[in-house]
């Protein structure tokens, strides 16, 4: 009994740990002439030190941006969005933008940046794939 | 000359009263109210993971989920026994919820289905949610007047 409840903690201790380790920053430009704005919401993410890991997305139309909140200034997480959020748009206001801190649209938009690494997808398909991702972070209950 | 007799003697009582053991309590309904949040947070990141979920939507389906849980727990007989273990550390998560539902459920068994178990299954319960849905309406009406001002 003792022995169970030791490794049921155990496990719980490192899927949480799991959750919440550095995949590193991921950067994806779907059409070229992006690279510009990539690069610069990245390195804007990198100088804000409550967060760390990023998943910048960008095509000419949509730019999509995921981001993990260190943990004590998790409390702060409403007004880094807001700061985010404005920044971005003044900077792009001709982009739909697309801020998120949500782990799950952090999960997908990797996964994402993964198969266009690898050439699975089309500009097509990529596009799509991202209005599927932004329709899932516009989801409420 | 009897308040006299009854001070006296609950004086007399109260020396050989056990006392209470709060600080070890409160250790213990710390641990395991602890251990039964991460549970529940293990199963949001499984919601996370494997379904269409995001932090957002995935409170609601896991607080299901926690309920649930302690619901068979408590018809197996195991839930009471954490209980008398960790006291409100296991009574005051939803878990808690679904043991006092099912509990009242099983004790009115006996008396029939309809008056019985239908009767008395939100005996204890059933403040939870009157409460729950009052404090709600009143939140969002403030919510709702605030907006309208156009404070928020």
């Amino acid at each position: 009994m003792k022995k169970m409840m030791l490794i049921a903690i155990s496990i719980l201790y490192l899927t949480g740990c799991a959750a919440f380790e550095q995949t590193g920053p991921v950067h994806v430009k779907i059409h070229d002439g992006e690279n510009g704005t990539v690069k610069e919401v990245a390195q804007r993410i990198e100088d804000t030190k409550e967060l760390y890991d990023s998943v910048v997305v960008a095509a000419d139309s949509t730019l999509v941006v995921s981001y993990k909140v260190k943990h004590m200034n998790r409390f702060q997480m409403k007004s880094i969005e807001k700061k985010m959020k404005r920044w971005l748009t003044e900077k792009y206001p001709e982009k739909e933008i697309v801020l998120s801190s949500d782990y799950k649209i952090f999960m997908e938009l990797y996964a994402f940046s993964d198969k266009w690494n690898t050439g699975e997808l089309n500009e097509q398909e990529a596009m799509k794939e991202i209005e599927k991702i932004i329709k899932l972070k516009k989801e409420m209950t | 000359m009897a308040d006299h007799w009854i001070t006296q003697s609950k004086a007399a009582a109260d020396a050989h009263e056990l006392k209470r053991p709060v600080l070890k309590n409160c250790i213990k309904a710390f641990l395991v109210g602890g251990i039964i949040c991460t549970i529940g947070q293990l199963v949001t990141l499984l919601l996370m993971l494997y379904f269409p979920f995001t932090e957002q939507t995935a409170g609601n389906p896991t607080v299901a989920i926690m309920v649930f849980f302690s619901m068979l727990l408590t018809g197996f007989g195991l839930y009471h026994k954490l209980g008398q273990f960790a006291g409100a550390g296991s009574a005051v998560p939803v878990t808690g919820f679904g043991n006092a539902v099912v509990s009242a459920a099983i004790e009115h068994r006996s008396e029939g289905l309809v008056l019985g178990v239908g009767g008395n299954i939100f005996k204890l319960a059933g403040s939870v949610i009157v409460f729950g849905v009052i404090s709600a309406f009143i939140i969002a009406l403030i919510k709702t007047v605030l907006f309208q001002l156009g404070v928020i």
